[in-house]
C-alpha cells in the first residue's frame, strides 16, 4: 500500500496535545489499530509518518492531515484508528493525497472573542497596514511584519475569520495573539479554530 | 470532562498542559446517575511520575470493576498550575470528570516517597479540604494512604484518616465497600474509622495514643476503641490469578517509564540489609511464566508500546527468566518490540539472554555492587564479588558494549575512607577490564559511578543506624571524585542536604506532623523536585516544631526501643532483623532465601505457610 493521508481533527481536551504528543499518539494508536507503518531503517527505527503544519498548543482544528506509509491494515482504516484514538482526536476520511503537502499556501481559521467589543477591537487591529511580531527563525529572534501575510474574511458577532499565510512566511494562530497583545487594553482568551487548508489559488487542499 | 471555565484561560499559559486534561485512550468513565462512591485515586507527585507507576494502574483497574464505584486519578499540579489554579480559584479536580475531588468521598494517596508527603499537603489544599484528620468531622471525605511509605505512617498520622498497609488490591476494595455500607447507613465518621480498624491491614492512627519519654523516645503506644495491637499487613497469596491491567490508560504526553511495565514477581530473595523493598514485600510471589507471557502480549497488543519492561526487585533471580523471554520474544521480534531488563545482578547475569533481549534495540547496563570493598559488602549483605561484577563486565564488554553504569551507596554502617576509595578502584578496575576486552577500542567506554547516601529505613536490619553527618557525607563525595583514574569515569552523587531530610521523614513519629505542615505553609509541594527542595526551610521548620532532625537522623536506636513503626508488622520478625543486623557488625553475611530459609517470619502471611522463593 502507498502513502496514505488521514485528514483528522484535534479538538477540545486533545487541544491541549503538542505536536510531538499527537505523533507519539498516533503512532500507538495505528498498533492498537493493526494498521502497519513502514520504519525507517538504521539504529534507532522509526515510523515514517508527518503531520503537515504543526497546530499550536491549545489550538483546535478540523482540517489536520497525517501522511504515513502504510504497509498493511483493515480494510475501515479510519473506523479502526478511531477506535483506537484518545478523545478529541477523530479521523475523518482515509485516503488516497491528491496533491502534495507543500501546496497548501493558505489556512482558514475561526478565532472566536469572549464579546462583540473584543471581536471589533480585534478587527480593527488586523486592519493596519503594518503588524509587526516578533518571530523565531532559523536564524534566531527576527521581526516579521505580518500584515502582508494575512486576510480578514468576515466578522460576525464575536467571530473573526481568517486566512494566514501558510508558507514562506508562515504566520500562526500564536502570531496573532502577539500582533493582539501589543494592541489591546486586556489579555483576552482567543478560541482559535483551523478550518481548512487552501492552495494558493484558494481551492481547498485534501 | 466537564473543564473548568477558568481552566481555558489557564492551560495555554501553563508547561506541558497535557497532564491537567485527562482525556487519554483507555481513561474509564461511568456515569455519575449510576454511581454510589466516589473514589479519587491520588498520587503526591506529578502525572510524569505518577502515570509511571504500575500500582496506581493495578489499584485503577480493580476498583473501577466494582459496580457503583468510580475511582479518578489526580495528580500533583506542577507549581505555575498550582499557582494559576489558586488565582483562579479552580479547586484540585480528577482528571477522568474534571469534578472537585472535595466532592468525593474516598480520597487515597498512594506514597513511595517520603519526599512527596508535602506533596499530600498541597493537594488537600488545593482540593480546598482541611488538612488534618481532626479537622474533617464529617463521614466525607475520608482520607488515607497506603504504598511503600505506609511501613511508617507515624509522620503524616496528622493529616490521614486511615492507612492501608500492604499490597492494595484487595484492602482498597474491602474499604471502599465498607464505605458504601456506611454511606447507605448513615454512619458517623467514627463508626466508620472504628469498623476500618477491624480490617486486617488498616491501620487508624488516631485510635493510638503515643506518649514520649523526657528525651524524646516514645515510653507507649496504646490502641483504643478495639483497634488491633499490630497492623498485619496484606499481602495477595496468587499473583496468578491476580487483575492485572492489560487494558490501561496510554498517557497521549510523556511520561517517565513510557513503555509496558510487566511485574513477575513480589518480594526478594535476597535480604541485602538496608534495602526496604527486600524486605516489605515479602515473601516471594512469582507469577509463571505463561500467564506473565500471555499478559505481556495483550498488554502490548492493547497498548500500542514497542517496549515492554521485566520489572520487579531482582529480574535476574525470576527462576523462569528463559523461557520468559522466549515466549515474549517470539511475538516481540517480528513486530520490531524491544524488551528491556532493569535490576540485573552481576553474579548471574548471561549475556547469552541479554544479546537476545537486546536485538531490537540496545541499551546501557546498570550494576548496583552498593559498596567498594568485599568487607563492606558483606556488611550490608550484597552478595556479589568484585570477580561476580569484572567477569559480568567483561562478558559485556566483548560482547560490545560500551557503557555501563554503577550504583553505589556512601555512608553505610561501618564505612572506612577505603570502602570509599575502593569504590574508584573498583571502577577503575571495569576501565581495565574494557580495555582488555573491547573489541574496539576506539569507540571508547562511559563508566558512570553514581552514590546515593545511606537513608536508614524502616522494617531493615539497619533501622537502628544513624546516617552519616553531612558534612562527613560531603567529604567522603569529595574524597571520591578526586580518586578517580580515569576520563572514561564520570561520577555523580546525590544531595546529601535531601537525604537527610528524607532519613529524619522515614524514621520519623508523629510529632513530624507539625513540620509538615510548617513546611508546606513556607515552601509548598514537590519537595522531591531539586527546583522547589528548600534545605534551610525544612531546617526552620524542625525548629520551629520544636524537634532536633539530629534526634531522627543521627542517633543510633536502641535495641529495646519502641519505634515509631512497631504497630505495624510486615511479616518479618523482629528477632529475625536483629539476627541480621547482628550479623552485620560482624561482617558475616547471611545466605539468599533460595540457598536456605533464614526463618524470617514473613511465610506465615501465606496460606500453607510455604515461601516460593
Amino acid at each position: 500500500m502507498p502513502e496514505v493521508r488521514f485528514r483528522f481533527e484535534k479538538r477540545l481536551r486533545a487541544a491541549y496535545l503538542s505536536h510531538l504528543d499527537v505523533m507519539r499518539t498516533f503512532q500507538r494508536a495505528f498498533i492498537r489499530a493493526g494498521i502497519r507503518i513502514r520504519h525507517s531503517e538504521g539504529f534507532n527505527p522509526h515510523p515514517k509518518m508527518s503531520i503537515a503544519l504543526p497546530l499550536q498548543l491549545g489550538c483546535e482544528s478540523v482540517c489536520e492531515v497525517l501522511d504515513a506509509s502504510v504497509l498493511d491494515g483493515p480494510e475501515d482504516m479510519a473506523g479502526a484508528l478511531n477506535a483506537a484514538l484518545p478523545e478529541g482526536i477523530r479521523v475523518l476520511a482515509a485516503g488516497q493525497p491528491l496533491r502534495p503537502v507543500r501546496e497548501i499556501a493558505w489556512t482558514e481559521w475561526s478565532l472566536r472573542f469572549p464579546d462583540d467589543e473584543t471581536a471589533s477591537e480585534a478587527e480593527t487591529v488586523f486592519r493596519l497596514p503594518s503588524l509587526p511580531v516578533e518571530k523565531k527563525t532559523k536564524r534566531g529572534l527576527g521581526t516579521l511584519d505580518i500584515a502582508p501575510h494575512i486576510e480578514l474574511l468576515a466578522r460576525e458577532g464575536t467571530e473573526l475569520r481568517m486566512l494566514l499565510r501558510a508558507d514562506s512566511p508562515t504566520v500562526n494562530a500564536g502570531d496573532l495573539r502577539k500582533a493582539l497583545g501589543g494592541k489591546l487594553e486586556k489579555e483576552l482568551p482567543v478560541r482559535c479554530l483551523r478550518l481548512r487548508l487552501l492552495t494558493e489559488n484558494r481551492e481547498t487542499f485534501q | 470532562m466537564r473543564m473548568h471555565p477558568s481552566l481555558e484561560a489557564i492551560l495555554p499559559k501553563v508547561q506541558k498542559p497535557a497532564r491537567y486534561t485527562g482525556g487519554e485512550f483507555g481513561e474509564i468513565i461511568k456515569s455519575k446517575e449510576e454511581t454510589e462512591v466516589r473514589f479519587a485515586l491520588c498520587f503526591p507527585d506529578t502525572y510524569e511520575i505518577g502515570m509511571s507507576n504500575l500500582g496506581l494502574r493495578i489499584l485503577y483497574g480493580v476498583l473501577n470493576k466494582l459496580p457503583g464505584v468510580w475511582c479518578e486519578r489526580v495528580f500533583e499540579p506542577w507549581r505555575d498550575m498550582a499557582e494559576a489554579m489558586r488565582a483562579a480559584k479552580v479547586p484540585l479536580y480528577a482528571l477522568e470528570s474534571g469534578d472537585p475531588i472535595r466532592d468525593f468521598d474516598l480520597i487515597g494517596f498512594s506514597v513511595g516517597y517520603e519526599m512527596s508527603f508535602t506533596g499530600i499537603l498541597d493537594m488537600l489544599s488545593l482540593a480546598g479540604i482541611p488538612l488534618r484528620s481532626e479537622d474533617r468531622k464529617d463521614l466525607q471525605p475520608i482520607v488515607f494512604a497506603g504504598g511503600a511509605c505506609m511501613f511508617n505512617p507515624e509522620p503524616i498520622a496528622d493529616f490521614i484518616d486511615l492507612a492501608a498497609i500492604g499490597e492494595g488490591e484487595e484492602l482498597d476494595a474491602e474499604l471502599t465497600e465498607l464505605y458504601r455500607r456506611a454511606k447507605r447507613e448513615g454512619w458517623t465518621k467514627g463508626e466508620f474509622l472504628s469498623a476500618a480498624a477491624q480490617i486486617e491491614g488498616v491501620y487508624v492512627p488516631s485510635l493510638y495514643d503515643v506518649t514520649y519519654q523526657p528525651d524524646g523516645r516514645i515510653a507507649s503506644v496504646t490502641p483504643k476503641e478495639g483497634a488491633p495491637a499490630y497492623v498485619r499487613k496484606r499481602i495477595l497469596q496468587d499473583l496468578d490469578r491476580a487483575d492485572f491491567p492489560v487494558r490501561t490508560i496510554i498517557p497521549s504526553t510523556e511520561i517517565v517509564h513510557d513503555r509496558t511495565m510487566l511485574e513477575l514477581f513480589r518480594g526478594c530473595i535476597r535480604g541485602c540489609r538496608f534495602c526496604q523493598a527486600g524486605y516489605i514485600y515479602r515473601p516471594v510471589r512469582a507469577k509463571r511464566a505463561e500467564t506473565l507471557i500471555r499478559q505481556g502480549i495483550e498488554s502490548l497488543r492493547c497498548s500500542g508500546y514497542e517496549e515492554i519492561s521485566l520489572t520487579s526487585l531482582s529480574t535476574s533471580d525470576y527462576k523462569e527468566l528463559g523461557a520468559l523471554c522466549d515466549g515474549l520474544l517470539d511475538w516481540c521480534e517480528p513486530r520490531s518490540v524491544s524488551l528491556s531488563l532493569p535490576s540485573l545482578r552481576a553474579d548471574n547475569f548471561s549475556l547469552e539472554l541479554m544479546q537476545r533481549v537486546q536485538k531490537v534495540r540496545r541499551s546501557g547496563l546498570t550494576f548496583a555492587p552498593e559498596a567498594g570493598t568485599q568487607r563492606l559488602r558483606d556488611v550490608i549483605n550484597k552478595n556479589v564479588t568484585e570477580e561476580d561484577l569484572l567477569n559480568a563486565c567483561r562478558t559485556a564488554f566483548s560482547g560490545g558494549w560500551s557503557s555501563v553504569k554503577l550504583y553505589f551507596m556512601l555512608g553505610l554502617p561501618t564505612e572506612t575512607d577505603e570502602d570509599v576509595l575502593g569504590i574508584a578502584d573498583l571502577a577503575y578496575k571495569v576501565w581495565q577490564v574494557w580495555r582488555e576486552a573491547t573489541p574496539n577500542r576506539s569507540r571508547g567506554v562511559r563508566i558512570t559511578v553514581s552514590t546515593s547516601c545511606f537513608i536508614p529505613k524502616p522494617m531493615t536490619p539497619f533501622q537502628w543506624f544513624p546516617q552519616d553527618s553531612r558534612e562527613e557525607l560531603i567529604r567522603k563525595q569529595k574524597l571520591l571524585k578526586d580518586s578517580m583514574r580515569s576520563k572514561a569515569i564520570s561520577y555523580s552523587w546525590h544531595e546529601p542536604d535531601v537525604s537527610y531530610i528524607e532519613a529524619a521523614l522515614a524514621v520519623g513519629d508523629r510529632r513530624l506532623g507539625k513540620v509538615l505542615e510548617r513546611l508546606f505553609a513556607s515552601s509548598g509541594g514537590l519537595q522531591a523536585w531539586e527546583e522547589y527542595f528548600d534545605y534551610a526551610a525544612w531546617l526552620q521548620a524542625f525548629r520551629e516544631a520544636g524537634l532536633d532532625p539530629d534526634f531522627y537522623v543521627r542517633r543510633l536506636r536502641g535495641e529495646e526501643e519502641l519505634l515509631p513503626w512497631d504497630v505495624i508488622d510486615d511479616g518479618v520478625q523482629k528477632t529475625h532483623l536483629l539476627r541480621e543486623k547482628h550479623l552485620s557488625e560482624r561482617g558475616v553475611v547471611s545466605p539468599d532465601c533460595r540457598k536456605q530459609c533464614l526463618g524470617c517470619g514473613a511465610n506465615r502471611l501465606l496460606e500453607g505457610g510455604k515461601c516460593d522463593a
